[in-house]
């Protein structure tokens, strides 16, 4: 028998955040104009990351989500280490570089691992290039 | 004591796809539906198309080299959301297609969104592991 479940609000038992909430990966919430569902848990952020490649390749001001490391490939090449692996190699991983002074463009390369995610940057002469602003996120299904 | 509550749909009272989630600082509050991302997908472009992975997506379409339709299995509230482009290779080839993203405003409608890989000289070429994902309001 399906279940539903009318709500505002979500938080955790103590009533005083949602950090605590569990959601099974098959509940689906209503959508925003109401004729439809979407399945809930395929819609987040699996992971997501601002970091530096300069001088040192390091997440700025802690701001990551189940990234338990990054990895100095090279220069301008980063490869992000997952807390909790995807359940398949096709992440669906996004790459993109704030440095525009120097014409960056970035690029992801699905390295065949369901744990990394390894990223490019790159100047406008192609040449692999370390950048201060870089932010990446994945989505898809956990492990 | 953990608690456990089992439900297969999560409706709004107030209104039914509208839900707030208390955020990580715990002084605010998101809006459930509207931070979903609502569709994904990963595929790459040749003769044969392949869909790595994906989320409300129907099909795809071949529009020609380096052109793609998207059709999405729940349709968008408005023509006008949030598309996050990229291509998942490495290699010379592809440093030099610099644009991806859509055809034009008028090819994005709430069904579908054309995707094309742009090359310097402004053609198109096929290319490999696309990521697609699109955050905005389902109808």
């Amino acid at each position: 028998m399906s279940s539903q479940l009318n709500v505002d609000t979500i938080v955790d038992k103590a009533g005083s955040g949602g950090t605590n909430v569990k959601i099974a990966n098959n509940a689906v919430t209503v959508s925003e104009g109401g004729n439809a569902t979407t399945n809930t848990v395929k819609g987040l952020a699996k992971a997501w990351v601002h970091f530096t490649t300069v001088s040192s390749t390091a997440v700025n001001n802690n701001m990551s989500f189940n990234i338990s490391s990054l990895t100095d490939v090279g220069t301008g090449n980063t490869t992000c280490n997952l807390s909790n692996a995807f359940t398949n190699v096709s992440i669906v991983a996004h790459f993109n570089v704030g440095d525009g002074a120097n014409g960056d463009q970035s690029i992801v390369q699905n390295n065949g691992t369901t744990s990394t995610i390894n990223l490019y940057c790159f100047n406008g002469s192609n040449a692999n290039h370390d950048s201060s602003c870089c932010a990446a996120s994945g989505f898809g299904d956990l492990a | 004591m953990a608690s456990q509550l089992k439900v297969d749909t999560l409706t709004g009272v107030t209104t039914a796809g509208s839900i707030d989630v208390t955020g990580e600082g715990n002084s605010t509050t998101t809006n459930l539906q509207q931070g979903l991302a609502k569709a994904f997908i990963i595929f790459t472009q040749a003769a044969t198309y392949v869909d790595h992975n994906s989320f409300n997506v129907s099909s795809l379409g071949d529009d020609g080299t380096g052109l793609t339709t998207i059709n999405w299995s729940s349709a968008f509230s408005t023509a006008y959301y949030s598309s996050t482009i990229g291509i998942g290779e490495f290699g010379v080839t592809y440093r030099n297609i610099p644009a991806l993203g859509i055809t034009s405003n008028s090819s994005r409608t709430t069904n579908l969104l054309k995707f094309h890989s742009q090359t310097t000289g402004q053609g198109t070429a096929d290319t490999p592991d696309n990521s697609v994902t699109i955050h905005g309001d389902l109808a």
